[in-house]
């Protein structure tokens, strides 16, 4: 759906006050860059702070993402609270909220400008991937919990959204250079243009990265280097209809630890057409992405994703805001196995489709909201599945609000559970997928409180339970090998997430993340399962995060990042505590020149990953840059 | 349910949407709230004598929305207050000029001193003015003549000319 597109924005669409309650008391808290963002011309919609978003939130700006002085999208979602971000090597993280993390974690959907980025073939995402001239990211919206009637398929742990700046507000020249001992250059060039109501931009990103070391302390031999080129066009008038196109080229050659000179390419090629009809809005949207991957003796595969979701909003009799619509997407793969992994069909053509409606219910205007949706999805593997959610939010003066929400949402069969097979040495068959594999699913409470009472301080609290049957489970049946995949695993977590911003000065900003998490897994009563949940999670009790960002005189920015990672189980991997430091010095106010520093209080330290001696370590790391804008 | 029950009702309901409350625009508002911040990330080299003046000049196009917002508010540590000024006066420290005031006049009552003028006309940075509102794609803009906040004695946080189009007197704009 593209309300997926831009959930901040149509969260505001459906979780909005109503425009009399566009108060004052607002007005004051929002930030310059909220003020820019506000289309003063429409009174339908507006611009909201997550102030009122049910929903367990966070929004990383671009702001937040240059000062952090991270070079990935993923190393970014560290500024995210209640996010365990690990990285297992230089290309593969393990991300996720809510716990079941692993480095092919497979509960979180994840989108830019709308477009669905997780891999088809597990439904995680291939961070190595993703990337984008991080100065033209606008913002990233992280949403933690199931949310699928909302923000689309296989959102159950949670949803991460990546909007770019609009084309308008990238005009000009963007150029960024840095360098360092572990990221010898990182290169980006954009340069956006105007042609009558037409905006537009190009850019192109060239970066390297180096070894990281093993745990015996020789290097790990999994440098890698990545470009990309894309292109972005907005047009139309604000009040009428408008349109987006968009298209991106990635190439990356990373070696990985055991497998040097791996290859991958994504392509894709995006539109949306927002059209005013009546009193509502009709949204539709297209992609085509193509995904290349050749990891040497182990897999080469490629997929072609063809989507098209439409949706229209609308506000019946005052108290209604109402969102409909469908969706069908295509995937089309194929798969080059190794002795070791492959895939049973080679290839395979699989749609999905969806229809949704969700209605936003002023109970009390002003005060009281419900939010009631509902999804029916259709997969070729395991058929129907339904998702509802139901979300009530409670408005209290000082901007608090409470809000709670229960919903269910399934992380659907992939090829990885029906079609994968692996061979062991001598030929042996060790593991199978099963056509019989279900479809896991999850079903979460959640309440929180949010307050804000002034700009100075703000506190976001939530608790969560959410549970998950048919958890996916390795059985050995009483006829021996090989291992067959099922759903007898059981598993829950619990846990709380707490998010502060103090801003003491105006020139002073710090903000404190804290998530407790408890995850267990458990056999359903006639498992056969030999896994134990190993692949499926391993996740840390609790992640602490802590950040400062100061404006000294003679435009100099000083920004700190710490955090701390509670030691995870299954694989053991020890606890840690990492530091990233940043200073910039705006030499004019459009070129700014900068030293950062990660994951400086250790001389490297694991984050993921079974203990074995080839364990990958993160060094530490220095880079020095500068970035120049012309208007 | 009788109409007049129903009205009555209504106007228990939304006090705020009894007639005769001027309703201001959300530009005004958004305006009005783009000031505020504009106070906070300006800093004026010579002591700013409390409270800082917000002036309106000529007719107040935000009623009673500026007023609120900077009521009891502190910009480090000096209250703040808003004042609607009918002609060019010299106490203000920062001075809005609303396209259907006589910009003209205001900005040559305040040219030398260290005052903060912020406008929404075209031309108003070529006038001499610091701070000018334009619409973009219906979202409210702004540019920034930064010699001339210089020259005023006004110092602009980076954070604040980030967000800006920097604009010269004199230079046409692309």
């Amino acid at each position: 759906m593209i309300s997926r597109c831009a959930a901040l924005l149509l969260a505001t669409s459906l979780f909005a006050v109503p425009p009399d309650a566009f108060a004052q008391e607002d007005l004051k808290r929002l930030s310059i860059e909220e003020l820019m963002r506000i289309d003063v011309t429409s009174s339908s919609r507006r611009l909201e702070p997550v102030g009122t978003t049910a929903a367990a939130i966070s929004v990383i700006t671009s702001d937040d993402i240059r000062r952090a002085g991270v070079t990935t999208i993923a190393d970014a979602l560290l500024l995210a609270d209640g996010v365990h971000t690990a990285r297992f090597n230089n290309g593969t993280w393990a991300i996720s909220p809510r716990g079941f993390n692993s480095n092919t974690a497979n509960k979180l959907l994840v989108m830019i400008d709308g477009r669905t980025v997780y891999s088809p073939l597990f439904s995680g995402v291939f961070w190595n991937m993703e990337d984008y001239v991080l100065g033209d990211i606008d913002r990233i919206e992280v949403i933690r919990g199931p949310g699928a009637v909302l923000w689309g398929s296989n959102a159950v742990n949670g949803v991460v959204n990546i909007i770019t700046r609009h084309s308008r507000d990238t005009q000009g020249t963007l150029v960024s250079l840095s360098s360092g001992p572990e990221d010898p250059f990182i290169a980006e060039a954009r340069y956006g243009g105007a042609l009558s109501s037409v905006t537009w931009r190009a850019y192109a990103k060239l970066a390297a990265r180096d070894d990281q070391r093993f745990a015996t302390g020789a290097p790990s031999g999994d440098a890698r280097r990545r470009g990309q080129i894309g292109f972005r066009l907005d047009g139309g008038a604000p009040a009428g209809s408008t349109w987006l196109l968009k298209g991106d080229a990635f190439h990356s050659r990373d070696h990985l630890p055991d497998r040097p000179h791996g290859e991958f390419t994504e392509l894709d090629l995006q539109m949306r057409w927002s059209i005013p009809i009546g009193g509502s809005r009709f949204d539709v949207q297209s992609y085509y992405r193509r995904e290349y991957r050749r990891v040497p003796q182990q897999l080469t595969h490629h997929i072609d994703v063809f989507d098209v979701d439409a949706q229209q909003t609308l506000r019946i009799g005052g108290r209604h805001d109402i969102v409909w619509g469908a969706g069908a997407r295509v995937n089309r793969d194929g798969t080059d196995g190794s002795a070791t992994l492959a895939f049973d069909p080679i290839d395979r053509v699989y749609p999905v489709s969806n229809v949704f409606v969700q209605d936003d219910i002023a109970i009390l205007p002003t005060r009281l909201f419900v939010t009631l949706g509902a999804k029916y999805e259709h997969n070729a593997f395991s058929g129907g599945e339904f998702q509802p959610n139901v979300r009530v939010r409670y408005l209290l003066p000082r901007r608090q609000i409470i809000w709670g929400s229960m919903a269910r949402a399934v992380r659907r069969p992939t090829r990885f559970d029906d079609d994968i097979v692996v061979t062991g040495p001598g030929g042996v068959e060790l593991a199978r997928g099963s056509d019989a594999f279900e479809s896991e699913s999850l079903v979460g409470g959640e309440i929180g409180y949010r307050i804000q009472p002034s700009g100075f301080f703000s506190l976001d609290a939530t608790v969560f339970r959410q549970r998950i049957t048919d958890l996916r489970s390795q059985e050995l049946l009483p006829s021996g090998l090989p291992v067959v995949v099922g759903n007898t695993l059981e598993g829950l977590a619990r846990g709380v997430e707490v998010g502060v911003n103090l801003q003491p000065f105006e020139w002073w900003r710090t903000h404190v993340g804290y998530t407790r998490l408890e995850t267990e897994i458990r056999r359903a009563s006639a498992s056969r399962d030999v896994g134990g949940g190993a692949t499926e999670a391993n996740d840390p009790d609790h992640v602490f995060g802590l950040r400062s960002s100061v404006d000294l005189p003679y435009r100099i920015e000083l920004d700190a990042l710490l955090r701390s990672v509670a030691a995870l189980p299954n694989p053991v991997v020890p606890s840690y505590t990492e530091l990233n430091l940043r200073a910039g010095w705006w030499a004019t106010p459009r070129t700014e020149i900068w030293f950062a520093g990660q994951d400086l209080l250790n001389n490297r330290h694991p984050e993921f990953g079974p203990a074995l001696p080839t364990r990958v370590e993160f060094e530490r790391s220095v880079r020095v840059g500068v970035t120049v804008r012309t208007p | 349910m009788p109409r007049r029950l129903s009205l009555a009702l209504l106007a228990v309901l939304f006090p705020l949407a009894v007639p005769g409350a001027q309703v201001i625009s959300d530009e005004y508002r958004v305006k009005a709230a783009y000031l505020y911040n504009f106070v906070r990330y300006v800093e004026w080299l010579e002591p700013v004598k409390a409270p800082l003046t917000i002036c309106v000049a000529g007719q107040n196009p935000f009623g009673t929305v500026l007023e609120d917002l900077v009521r009891n508010e502190r910009v480090r540590g000096i209250p703040l207050r808003t004042e609607v000024v009918p002609g060019p006066v010299d106490e203000c420290n920062v001075i809005f000029t609303p396209r259907t005031s006589n910009v003209q006049a205001y900005l040559k009552a305040v040219a030398g001193t260290p005052t903060l003028t912020v406008g929404e006309s075209k031309g108003f940075i070529d006038q001499g003015g610091l701070i000018n509102f334009v619409l973009d794609h219906g979202n409210v803009r702004f540019e920034i003549n930064r010699s001339g906040a210089e020259r005023a004695g006004l110092r602009i946080s980076s954070r604040l000319l980030q967000l800006a189009r920097l604009v010269e007197p004199g230079v046409e704009e692309p």
